[in-house]
């Protein structure tokens, strides 16, 4: 009987003839390099480098690379030549990994060259931590070479979670690389299942050891305090690149009410590493974590920088780490206090309330909108109550209920906010502005929600109820995009309309990863302050940059009023997080036309600034809008400028303006007239929507005619100001 | 570079039988987030892929060969493997009149979010991809990111470009925007600019010449 293990050399040799064979395969044919190489490579260089020692990563990710350009190089080839210039360049790459992989102390040996495979050494594989990797070297009789990949998850249910699957060649040697995920601590054994075609499956026992933990204690500091304080945290295993839970991270999914499935591991619809999955943790947590370095990522909203270092943990020891997030920039010192006027989470006790608390802190939004959502069905993200009685505060911080109703596909979606109970009446579901009066007359604020993407076409109720004055706000900033096309229409139609923000959580990455801010002055901050600020359209919303804006010292929100064509001083300022948002461009926008920009430098203290005198001709609205490097964004509800006898409109576009207006309202009629129809057919038995659309159908035409009339008035406004335009 | 992944284009049909239900447009949607490195020796491309509610419910019945209703670590194997090609051929770099396929560069890694059951859910899938830094390059260089990941579907996408080794890149605002679905299987194109060209190589790690017996 043969010595069933090779030296080291005779297996190399023979391996080195397999490869030769294959490259000269591909230098034919193009492909195939061995089975598995390609898979093999990339996942050695992705998730396991450290197995062949750090020394030699780069190295590994360059032949990965080195292995995959030649693959298509070869495939592209147009000549013989090309093909085996390609092959050449892969034969190289893989002999050398090959090298590599046969010279690695952590190389397991199994002999299959016999009825069951031996392994050459039994003893226990030693892991990294909870996660890790076996190298195998199967050899088979006969010629060849290939490579495989498997995995194994000792989180499955018991009998399967100890058993990793393999595919080996059928002969020749095999080298694969196994995943480990989720590794108990101390010694663990597992079944390897070799499949051998033609052969059936093979076990083998195979034990393996992980290292003694250590333990990790973070606390994060608050740049305001210094005390601790909730924050977003991430922590991931430069071993494997994978993230694991905070201990004390907050688990959100029962209070998201089995809307948008998500769970509380939190991605922000935000830029760059700002946009990885952090959890949300209340405060200190004190953790057993494999040995190794570990990134520590702490982020803290847009005011301040985020944080990402590298821990070490030792095993057996307790390593303290206490991280505190430098505020870049403090809005409340300019009078700006920060809100998210769309969060759903449940909050039906304190334990629910503590929790979403805890987030708003963690990502320093002081006043969040926690909306009740309902349809023509039903509600969802229930709430203790509505009204001051109802606000959970602490400190600076304070969750309001609100409402996410109505809602419909058909007209659009709306949010109230302040309000003293929720506004709801299937029977009315349509008839938007009678849930905007009794808000209103609660005391509350009414808006639009995904105005910057115009879902759910929400332009035809805007049509019916923004000229009337219903409505207060838009939502002209979600996920990280915003969007004013519509917003521009009817502010050009000299509507005015607040700007607000909204995360729109769990569907949205995280709270306040959108914000408007409201400018309080000196005001002290009260959920009620706010409200008043933000319903006087103090505002400007954000993802990013800071954004200031005054016109003749007049705020966003007001009116500046002129009896000539007098000038106005325009100021304003942008500017965002040093090294992540610079530059950041500002733009003055009136009647939506740039009319001035300013670009900031990429230092610390630098702002795209703005100080200008423009014409006040005959009135307009003029707001501020920032773009930064990064791609987040800014921008500000206008000032009005009222030219005296003249509506702020944008007069040389009310043609193209009116009939937009029209185009909406035509397209109510035509669905109103579709949706009674089909109820006069029996064909909306079960489509509760549509039934109520079309009993509501004769109050809506009403409105419809209502807003035409406006519309009418308007254009008969605008033929008398033409003459005073002259 | 025509093969293109239409996975989801049933799910725009499929969609309005759920009725009126909550946030349809993201239960349906895909976040694409899109991250370019761009350096001296290579432009790195990786694509990180949410699929909310309905699309992860599509993919997750696709996934699911046996109809057991739990998708195992075979059965994503598998489904990844069907892939294999359209996903490798999925995203193209365009600059100077010229178009690359990009290369995948490790295997896709696709997460069910600790959730394997077939329904409404969530889950990612990560791709990377890389393609070797063009000589030459100058300031002001143009390079549009074409992507034929689920064209037909919904989405939400963003593009972060970093410069590395001297380089500085700038993606306009364009970037980050939301995406109707279509019907029209076009390819989405995301756009970023060389400020400033990377310098020189840095000591690269080169195979070393590895003598194969004849």
């Amino acid at each position: 009987m043969r010595d069933p293990f090779m030296t080291t050399k005779n297996c190399l040799v023979s391996a080195l003839v397999s490869l030769a064979a294959a490259v000269a395969t591909f230098a034919a044919e193009s492909p195939p390099l061995p089975h598995g190489l390609i898979d093999f490579a990339g996942r050695l260089a992705h998730q396991h480098g450290y197995v062949l020692g750090e020394s030699h990563r780069a190295e590994l990710d360059a032949l990965n690379r080195e292995l995959r350009e030649a693959q298509q190089q070869g495939r592209a080839a147009a000549s013989v030549e090309a093909r085996q210039t390609a092959a050449a360049r892969a034969g190289r790459s893989s002999a050398r990994l090959l090298e590599l992989v046969r010279g690695c102390t952590r190389l397991l040996k199994v002999d299959w060259t016999g009825a069951r495979p031996v392994l050459a050494a039994p003893g226990p594989v030693e892991q990294p931590g909870d996660s890790g990797v076996l190298l195998l070297e199967i050899r088979g009789g006969g010629e060849g070479l290939a490579f495989a990949a498997g995995a194994g998850d000792l989180s499955l249910p018991r009998g399967e979670s100890s058993q990793v699957e393999l595919e080996v060649a059928p002969t020749g040697v095999t080298y694969a690389v196994v995943g480990l995920e989720r590794l108990p601590f101390g010694r663990t054994t597992l079944v390897l299942r070799l499949n051998r075609a033609g052969q059936g499956e093979s076990r083998l026992f195979l034990d393996v050891v992980t290292p003694n933990p250590g333990r990790l204690k973070l606390t994060v500091l608050s740049d305001d305090t210094g005390r601790p304080t909730p924050a977003m945290v991430r922590l991931m295993w430069r071993t494997d690149g994978l993230q694991r839970r905070p201990a004390n991270g907050i688990e959100f999914a029962p209070q998201f009410d089995r809307q948008g499935h998500s769970s509380g591991l939190r991605a922000a619809n935000l830029p760059g590493p700002l946009g990885v999955h952090f959890w949300c943790v209340p405060g200190p947590f004190d953790m057993t974590l494999a040995p190794g370095v570990w990134q520590v990522g702490v982020r803290r909203g847009v005011e301040h920088e985020a944080l990402f270092e590298d821990v070490s943990i030792v095993s057996g020891q307790l390593t303290e780490v206490t991280l505190r997030p430098r505020r870049w920039v403090d809005m409340r010192r300019y009078g700006y206090w920060s809100g998210d006027d769309h969060v759903h989470t449940r909050i039906l006790s304190d334990d629910d309330a503590r929790n979403t608390m805890a987030w708003i802190q963690a990502e320093d939004v002081h006043l969040a909108n926690i909306v009740r959502m309902g349809d023509t069905y039903r509600t969802y993200f229930e709430q203790r109550g509505f009204g001051p009685s109802h606000r959970v505060v602490d400190g600076e911080f304070v969750l309001v209920p609100g409402q996410e109703c109505p809602r419909t596909d058909f007209i659009g979606h709306t949010i109230a906010m302040n309000i003293t109970s929720m506004v709801r009446d299937p029977e009315q579901y349509f008839l938007y502005d009678t849930v905007f009066d009794a808000v209103h007359a609660q005391g509350g604020l009414t808006g639009y929600a995904h105005v910057n993407d115009g879902n759910f076409k929400v332009h035809r109720d805007m049509s019916i109820n923004v000229p009337r004055a219903k409505v207060d706000f838009a939502e002209i900033l979600q996920f990280n995009n915003l969007g004013t096309s519509l917003y521009y229409e009817f502010l050009n139609l000299g509507c005015k309309l607040t700007a607000s923000a909204g995360s729109d959580v769990p569907w949205g990455g995280t709270v306040g990863e959108v914000r408007a801010y409201a400018y309080l002055g000196t005001e002290p901050f009260s959920a009620d302050n706010w409200f008043a600020a933000f319903g006087r359209g103090r505002t400007f919303t954000t993802s990013g940059p800071m954004l200031l804006l005054t016109v003749n010292e007049a705020l966003p929100g007001d009116e500046v009023r002129l009896n000539g064509d007098e000038p106005l001083r325009v100021k304003a300022r942008a500017w965002g997080a040093p090294g992540q948002m610079s530059p950041v461009t500002l733009e003055i926008v009136r009647h939506g036309d740039v009319i001035r920009s300013a670009v900031s430098g990429a230092g610390e203290a630098d702002a795209a600034d703005l100080d200008v005198l423009i014409p006040g001709g005959q009135g307009g609205w003029i707001a501020a809008r920032a773009r930064a490097a990064d791609g987040t964004s800014a921008h500000t509800t206008p000032v009005y400028v009222v030219r005296e006898g003249l509506r702020f409109w944008k007069f040389e576009a009310l043609d193209e303006l009116f009939a937009k207006r029209e185009e909406s309202l035509k397209q109510i009629e035509d669905l109103l007239e579709e949706v009674v129809q089909q109820q006069a057919q029996g064909l909306l038995e079960h489509d509760r929507p549509r039934q109520l659309l079309a009993s509501q159908s004769g109050e809506l035409r009403e409105r419809v005619a209502l807003a035409r009339g406006i519309y009418a008035d308007l254009r008969a406004t605008a033929e008398r100001e033409r003459s005073l335009r002259k | 570079m025509k093969t293109r992944s239409v996975a989801l284009l049933s799910l725009l049909l499929w969609l309005p039988t759920l009725g009126v239900r909550a946030h349809d447009h993201l239960a349906g949607a895909l976040r694409h987030r899109f991250e370019v490195r761009v350096g001296a020796r290579h432009i790195d491309v990786s694509v990180h892929l949410t699929f909310f509610e309905a699309a992860s419910n599509h993919e997750r019945e696709d996934m699911d060969r046996d109809g057991d209703g739990s998708v195992s670590r075979t059965e994503i194997a598998l489904y990844l493997k069907d892939r294999e090609t359209s996903l490798s051929e999925a995203v193209s770099l365009e600059w100077s009149g010229r178009a690359e396929s990009l290369i995948p560069l490790y295997p896709p890694r696709l997460d069910l979010e600790g959730n394997d059951h077939v329904g409404l859910a969530r889950h990612s899938l990560v791709l990377h991809y890389f393609f070797p830094t063009p000589a030459g390059l100058k300031a002001g260089e143009e390079f549009s990111l074409r992507t034929g990941l689920w064209p037909g579907v919904r989405a939400i996408v963003s593009l972060q470009a970093h410069g590395e080794e001297g380089a500085r890149v700038e993606s306009p605002a364009d970037n980050h925007a939301i995406w109707p679905a279509t019907l029209s299987q076009t390819d989405r194109i995301l756009r970023f600019r060389l400020l400033s060209p990377p310098g020189a190589p840095s000591d690269p790690p080169p195979p070393k010449p590895v003598q194969i017996p004849r």
